[in-house]
């Protein structure tokens, strides 16, 4: 579904990306995960189409439809006088389906994430953790099949955010293809099928058994672990 | 009041009200697009561009219309250009450009012969004086306004709310950031008529700040800063009448009150609710 192939990227003379090279197949849920300014956004944009790399190849397949979720929630994501319903549906730009559908979807997506008593307010006067729940449901409601998320746990409490996680198990269970970008590696490895390690380059490619099993890498998954206890 | 009536019935009177009309009906609709979009300053930029292009047509002796709108067009662009690139932050790239404009057109105007030429008219507008070709432009512009805005509203809502996801989404966002910044320089050519370049962009900020206070969805905000819109523009011109003070001011001193109104009643409203 995902093909990186020697894709390089460049800023002046600094070096974000070189010779990354990776495959994600359909179904897979993939977790990618590496330092503060490995390069993870960037490939992230890269694959989104919002940044134009200095060299190599990503392909992406046709069928691919994307769910996006973003890193941060900025001043603009909470001071936009929109309502919850207005940003779940603007998920559906440029879809055409029926108002009844519609409907149903958001009403589906807003009772699953306990936001239904919400639905006509001003998303300003949400917590974070509800925010990015509405935002996951703009990502749902287009029922996509590619997932990709970008550090999407941020905001959410540790129980909403267990129950993340095994949100993205059922629908990988479902078939759904998953690329995660994410600090949290002691919670997460257990349920994806593979880890991705990234500093500049690929560094590990292969299980979380296995990336435990690098010793070089064992600092890095303890550092955010205790990191991650301290939020 | 009868003689109220008598007196907005009057032709030059009404001709300079449904121009009136159809401004802020434009503005408020960009301007809630631009506002929410962090925008809002392109109108005072491109409204000190068009003083230049206007200084520029004086001094060329040139009625038409063709030149402002040229001028302003192409401002606009070299503005979403440079705000796209990153070289130049966009409010900082606005206000250099209209800094320069300004500047320009103060240094042609003195070149100018017309000894009945009233600049004053340019800054603070002038509604009393539109003509019949202007009030025509106004309502062409305004329904053109109003029809991109119903057809491209989810597509709009989406770049407005978050222009990466928009991206992702497949919306085109520069086709629909640079038909905003052309059809801003269109409204804002017709704009200064009516409040003059000073004040133009007091119509796009204003109705939506004020609409925003108290509504929770985008499209109520949309309908709200219209409505807003238009009751302070007519406020204003009828108390400009009554009074007899500059039109423009007193639309942008209503606009101004209004909104502290509105501030003040929230404020009201919340120390109940707590």
């Amino acid at each position: 579904m995902i093909n990186f192939k020697d894709v390089q990227f460049t800023v002046d003379t600094q070096t974000i990306l070189k010779d990354v090279n990776f495959e994600i197949k359909q179904g897979e849920f993939v977790a990618l995960v590496g330092s503060n300014g490995a390069g993870k956004s960037t490939i992230i944009k890269a694959l989104l189409g919002l940044k134009v790399m200095s060299r190599g190849e990503i392909d992406l397949s046709n069928q691919a439809r994307i769910g996006y979720l973003s890193q941060y929630l900025t001043f603009q994501h909470r001071s936009f006088p929109a309502s919850v319903k207005e940003v779940i549906e603007s998920g559906l730009v440029g879809e055409r389906i029926s108002h009844k559908e519609k409907r149903k979807r958001l009403d589906d997506l807003l009772s699953q994430f306990e936001l239904l008593p919400y639905k006509h307010q001003r998303i300003g006067v949400l917590s974070g953790g509800q925010l990015q729940r509405v935002l996951i449901c703009r990502m749902l409601i287009s029922n996509p099949n590619l997932l990709i998320l970008d550090e999407p746990t941020s905001s959410l409490d540790p129980s909403m955010r267990e129950r993340f996680y095994e949100l993205l198990q059922s629908k990988h269970k479902q078939g759904m293809t998953i690329l995660l970008v994410t600090h949290d590696v002691a919670s997460i490895g257990e349920k994806v099928d593979r880890i991705i390690y990234l500093d500049q380059t690929i560094l590990f490619d292969g299980s979380f058994k296995a990336f435990c099993e690098m010793e070089s890498l064992t600092p890095f998954i303890h550092v955010h672990e205790r990191g991650h206890h301290h939020e | 009041m009868n003689e109220l009536l008598s007196l907005l019935m009057m032709p030059f009177v009404l001709r300079s009200l449904l121009a009136g009309i159809a401004v802020s009906i434009s503005m408020s609709l960009l301007g809630t697009f631009l506002v929410l979009k962090r925008f809002s300053l392109i109108g005072d930029g491109l409204a000190h561009v068009s003083f230049f292009a206007v200084a520029l047509s004086l001094f060329l002796n040139e009625t038409t219309p063709w030149i402002s709108i040229i001028i302003l067009s192409i401002a606009s662009i070299i503005i979403m250009k440079l705000n796209e690139s990153g070289k130049a932050f966009g409010d900082a790239a606005i206000g250099m450009i209209g800094a320069f404009s300004i500047a320009l057109g103060t240094i042609i105007v003195k070149f100018i012969t017309n000894q009945y030429v009233n600049l004053e008219n340019y800054l603070f507008g002038e509604i009393f004086l539109v003509r019949e070709a202007d009030v025509w432009f106004a309502w062409i512009i305004a329904i053109a306004i109003v029809f991109a805005t119903i057809v491209l509203y989810h597509p709009l809502f989406a770049l407005t709310y978050e222009e990466d996801f928009a991206k992702v989404k497949k919306v085109p966002v520069k086709t629909l950031q640079y038909g905003l910044a052309i059809i801003t320089a269109l409204a804002i050519f017709v704009g200064i008529r009516v409040v003059g370049t000073l004040l133009i962009s007091s119509l796009i900020i204003f109705p939506t700040v004020t609409a925003m206070q108290w509504n929770s969805s985008f499209k109520g905000t949309l309908i709200s800063s219209v409505i807003v819109s238009l009751s302070n523009i007519f406020i204003g011109f009828v108390l400009s009448i009554i009074l007899a003070w500059p039109a423009g001011s007193t639309m942008v001193v209503v606009s101004g009150i209004t909104l502290l109104f509105v501030y003040a009643m929230q404020g009201i409203k919340r120390s109940f609710q707590k």
